[in-house]
């Protein structure tokens, strides 16, 4: 039986392949298939029983601040806390992961947040308030009221910082954007503030975009009512220190002695880099594809805010009626306002 | 629902966009001023975005803005004109950066926006399309190339869009030609399939898109070059798939099976099976048969009725056929260009230049001895190669350039020595190319391969009848006289016996029939029936007005049941105004009609039931056609008459007929002819064999006990004990011999153990 079989076989061995009109070709006997079936594969990498360095470790937390618990978020957020403020690690990747937190979901996420900003040194924060302010104004725009709450104190935070390097960022570089802002939380006409560019100067751009231009339309919705707004006192309060950093000249003594050497030209003084400027040539856009308004100097700035004004002191005197802590932030803040009015006018 | 005053809205907190949206909907000036702030916030979302586009995290709460603002912009389109701009410099900056659903998310609001008409067709397309080819990701591709077809087909819904067609087509075309170049990126393949698949589905029928797919064919990759191909080869298939699928007259899992059963033309014949049935055995599958069969042949019928919805295939619509094939054969297959196509590339372009030659009556003569080379019994996937030989021949082709193929086909395929399936294809093969040439042979081969009719090989001789068929038709003059039919060898040898050259064949000659062949048979049988006893004057047509109305209408009634008019009436009446026109017309055409008429009083003589065939010979065209009006009782009459006559040949075979017999495309499978049933399920076994190859079957345990060696097992021994031996032993004898209830019990127990049994498998 086997016999017959292991003929068969052998026999196999030199039968001829048939070919056939029209058929493919058969494969060779030396045809290799090359394809692999696997069980199971392994990930090294992903080995339990491996010991992390710190800085790996550090890396783990910081990828943790994306963690879809909140719980989680705010521990990594308190390793942080732990480990930041005295490391050498703080860099723009750390603020690109923690920033977007100011519009968490959760409150003591937030909270911390605040802390470790608060923690972090002042001078480790120049270079980053740039992405930060990013982040502050998508909450201050948020849906959620709380989160738009406190992004404010974010803002009041970053306002009121001793550094002055800090405050002047937001001043320089984003005045017409955290205006907007402004404008969507009390609901001002923004729509007037995107007519104007921000590299344009002069008294065209007054021109264009006169103060009875704005007060003319006919606006149905009207700005909100300080008393149903959550946090309003925040939110003024943010506003007021905004608009007296941006209109008022707040130069310090030193940077005055220095402005004030004798020089050879007169006209030096104009072609001088600003005072409080970080980023002095930003708007030129030559490192970025997005140019951001820069305006550098109050008189820049002024332009930008001019048609909202009437807006602002329509919501200034709304909140002036209602008294309190409210009260007296708006009637500070109408009272500045028309005294720049004023010293612009007479400038002019 | 509770209508609220406006003040009360403004002051309730919206937690929600999608409570926000269905508010702006209702009043849209109340909430103008809560849409700004959600359009502050997607600002600001933008510009993190930009900032860093792959580690966005807000990809949800951006997704609810886009998906708000699309939803609410028609209501504020001053403020979000800019929205639709931004969207597409995102897709554009950032598609491969930011994450799946947003991205999807914004091809939708972008086709949303373009369905509100904030922004038109053409902008979106113009957006999207670039991304097409530079995106790396597969569904994101799928996606946008879905986007594209549904808008076209939406646009081209109830009437055509052709400003929007053009300009999507002249983006393709640019495509096409910027990504030119064998190194070039395949590109042009999305022009290719956006455009195939249009055309499927009839969206695009006209010879601008026919042009982009031509564009495609003599493009410089590759890829894109065969996509091309493979549109013109099978284009029509598609579309009539597309259409029958829309009727739904085949359900998806039986399409394959139905079009391989076309392709091989094996439907069963009705009339068979009946039989088969009704002699047979009455059983379950012949009656499943008879059903299928019967299916098959009702949806064969509704798809006859479908072809002429059918437009105009694409090869028909191409401008300047000639310059297609002869670009297409030089660029990719000739010799010089070197050999960067594998062999069933060339193969499907090869097909392709043939069916053009063949369709188109073009002369690409490189074609030819191109061919020669391929023509061996042992090329690989010959059978191709002999349809495509097949399909470039036609009459115009000069049978000095084609009688070389014909040769080595005989040569190689059509002898002793080979085997009877290469012998058939070889003859089934040389007929059809002599189908559209005849004169592609001479005649010493043609009668040589005639001569297998005798072949004991069933394909074999099959194929040398029908070549024998084929040229009773074309031109009996050359086969050999044995191989004849009747009246062909009657003609043949009164021919002979009257010392007259049998006509024959020519090159670049067109056969043109003249008036109505037959005519005069009629003309003599009305004669004989003396129904035209009455001179062809005004009073004779007036008399016999009458009969000729109830001939028509007898013969309307009777036409409806058969078949519809036929329309070449009309022209045969034409053909003879102008022969009555043109009697003194150039002498070459003369000519013929003379040859013509001779044959067919010819034909007249030899009929015995017809003495007066020597009669002085009227010019039918005298006598009937110009003075009568033929009824279709009388075109009846005419057909019975010239079957009679044995004439029918002229109508109804001859050149004319052979060439309305061939197809465009000739089956490469149907070229090796009948196959014996005993072979085919040799084959089918094989292949069955194949698979079972690497698989085990049986159980485990007897290949553990086979693979060592091993004395025999005690079962082994019991099952082999003889019988006798085993009758008398008590466990045999004791089943007998059981009480009742130990039957019972032993019953019982089985149950138990086969529910057991059960239960564990």
């Amino acid at each position: 039986m086997g016999s017959a079989r292991k003929k068969k076989e052998k026999k196999k061995d030199f039968m001829k392949t048939k070919l056939r009109v029209g058929k493919t070709k058969p494969k060779s006997t030396s045809h290799t298939e090359l394809g692999f079936k696997a069980k199971s594969i392994g990930l090294p990498s992903q080995s339990i029983t491996k010991t992390f360095t710190s800085s790996e470790t550090f890396n783990h937390h910081l990828s943790l601040t994306k963690h879809s618990s909140s719980g989680t978020r705010k521990d990594a957020l308190l390793f942080l806390l732990n480990h930041l403020p005295n490391s050498d690690r703080i860099d723009s990747s750390v603020f690109s992961s923690i920033a977007p937190l100011i519009s968490d979901p959760s409150i003591s996420v937030r909270s911390t947040l605040l802390t470790l900003f608060k923690a972090i040194p002042q001078d480790a924060l120049v270079p980053h308030i740039h992405t930060i302010s990013i982040y502050v104004r998508s909450g201050l725009t948020h849906l959620q009221e709380d989160v738009r709450a406190d992004a404010a104190k974010f803002l009041n935070f970053i306002l009121k910082a001793n550094d002055t390097r800090i405050a002047m960022q937001l001043v320089t570089r984003s005045w017409s954007n955290f205006l907007m802002c402004f404008g969507g939380l009390f609901h001002w006409d923004v729509q007037l503030l995107s007519t104007i560019s921000p590299g344009s100067s002069g008294a065209g751009v007054i021109g264009q975009t006169s103060p009875a231009k704005a007060g003319s339309k006919n606006k149905i919705g009207g700005t909100i009512s300080l008393e149903a707004m959550k946090n309003a006192t925040g939110h003024l309060d943010a506003l007021s220190t905004f608009l007296r950093l941006g209109l008022s000249d707040n130069t310090t003594a030193e940077e005055k002695a220095r402005r004030d050497l004798p020089r050879c030209n007169s006209d030096t003084a104009k072609h001088l880099l600003p005072v409080n400027v970080t980023a002095p040539f930003a708007r030129l856009g030559l490192f970025s594809v997005n140019k951001s308004m820069a305006t550098e100097d109050i008189g820049a700035r002024y332009i930008l805010i001019t048609p909202i004004i009437p807006d602002i002191q329509k919501t200034l005197d709304s909140g002036r009626l209602e008294g309190g802590e409210i009260g007296r932030l708006c009637k500070q803040l109408a009272d500045f306002l028309a005294d720049v009015q004023a010293e612009r006018e007479s400038l002019q | 629902m509770v209508k609220r005053g406006r003040g009360s809205i403004g002051e309730t907190q919206i937690i929600d966009l999608q409570v926000l949206q269905d508010r702006i909907r209702r009043q849209p000036e109340s909430h103008k001023d809560e849409f700004l702030g959600q359009f502050q916030h997607y600002l600001s979302l933008k510009e993190i975005l930009n900032l860093n586009p792959s580690g966005f995290t807000e990809t949800e709460q951006f997704m609810k803005q886009i998906n708000l603002i699309a939803h609410v912009c028609v209501v504020y389109p001053a403020e979000t004109k800019n929205f639709a701009n931004d969207l597409g410099e995102l897709l554009v900056n950032h598609h491969t950066a930011i994450a799946v659903e947003l991205r999807e998310k914004m091809v939708q609001s972008l086709v949303q926006l373009t369905n509100r008409q904030v922004i038109t067709e053409e902008k979106l397309i113009q957006i999207l399309f670039p991304l097409l080819p530079t995106t790396n990701s597969k569904t994101f591709r799928k996606d946008i190339y879905t986007t594209l077809v549904r808008l076209l087909k939406n646009a081209n819904k109830s009437t055509k869009a052709p400003k929007l067609n053009k300009s999507v087509q002249t983006l393709l075309f640019t495509l096409l030609e910027s990504s030119d170049g064998p190194a070039a990126a395949p590109d042009g393949l999305w022009a290719a399939k956006l455009t195939r698949e249009l055309w499927r589905r009839s969206i695009w029928d006209d010879a601008r898109s026919v042009e982009i797919m031509k564009l495609a064919a003599v493009h410089g990759n590759t890829k894109v070059s065969i996509a091309g191909v493979n549109f013109f080869l099978g284009e029509d298939r598609d579309r009539e798939k597309a259409m029958r699928k829309k009727r739904g007259l085949d359900s998806d899992d039986s399409s394959d099976a139905m079009s391989s059963d076309d392709e091989d033309g094996s439907t069963p014949s009705m009339s068979g099976l009946k039989h088969k049935v009704g002699v047979n055995k009455k059983t379950g599958k012949r009656a499943r048969k008879l059903e299928n069969a019967a299916k098959m042949l009702k949806k064969k019928e509704e798809a006859r009725g479908l072809e002429a919805h059918l437009n105009f295939s694409a090869i028909h619509l191409l401008h300047d056929p000639q310059g297609f094939a002869e670009r297409l054969f030089s660029q990719t297959l000739s010799r010089s260009t070197g050999n960067k196509h594998t062999l069933e590339q060339r193969i499907q372009i090869l097909n392709l230049v043939s069916r053009l030659i063949g369709v188109h009556k073009l002369s690409v003569l490189g074609v030819y001895s191109y061919l020669l080379k391929y023509l061996t019994p042992k090329q690989r996937d010959v059978t191709q190669f002999m349809a495509c030989a097949a399909q470039a021949s036609h009459d115009l082709v000069p049978p000095d350039v084609l009688s070389p193929v014909v040769r080595k086909i005989a040569d190689e395929f059509v002898s002793d020595g080979v085997a009877p399936e290469v012998a058939a294809a070889g003859i089934n093969t040389i007929r059809e190319i002599l189908s559209r040439n005849p004169l592609a042979i001479e005649q010493d081969l043609l009668q040589d391969l005639t001569q297998y009719h005798k072949s004991k090989a069933k394909g074999v001789m099959m194929a040398a009848r029908s070549l024998i068929r084929l040229y009773r038709d074309v031109a009996p003059e050359m086969l050999a006289r044995k191989d004849l039919d009747k009246f062909s060898a009657m003609e043949r040898s009164a021919n002979a016996r009257a010392g007259i050259e049998n006509k024959k064949l020519q090159y670049g000659v067109e056969n043109v029939v003249e008036g109505i062949p037959g005519i005069e048979l009629l003309e003599q049988w009305r004669k004989e029936q003396g129904l035209d006893d009455s001179a062809p004057d005004e009073n004779g047509n007036v008399e016999s007005k009458e009969d000729e109305d109830a001939a028509w209408k007898i013969n309307i009634s009777e036409d409806d049941d058969e078949e519809g008019w036929i329309n070449v009436e009309s022209d045969k009446e034409y053909d003879v105004s102008d022969a009555e026109g043109d009697d003194d017309k150039d002498s070459d055409r003369e000519g013929n009609d003379e040859n013509d008429d001779s044959d067919i009083e010819e034909d007249t003589k030899k009929t015995p039931e017809e003495p007066e065939a020597k009669r002085p010979k009227l010019d039918p065209i005298q006598s009937i056609m110009a003075t009568r009006i033929l009824t279709p009782a009388d075109f009846q009459k005419l057909e019975e008459l010239r079957a009679k006559a044995g004439l029918d040949k002229i109508l109804h075979g001859g050149r004319a007929a052979a060439a309305a017999r061939h197809q465009d495309t000739v089956d490469a499978s149907g070229l090796i002819g009948t196959r014996s049933s005993k072979i085919a399920k040799e084959e089918r076994l094989e292949a069955v064999m194949e698979g079972r190859k690497d698989r085990e079957f049986g159980s485990k345990k007897g290949k553990k006990l086979d693979s060592k060696p091993h004395s025999t097992t005690n079962k082994e021994k019991a099952r082999k004990k003889n019988f006798i031996m085993m009758i008398h032993t008590r466990d045999i004898q004791g089943k007998n011999r059981k009480s009742l209830r130990d039957k019972q019990k032993s019953l019982k127990a089985n149950i138990e153990k086969q529910k057991k049994y059960n239960v564990k498998h």
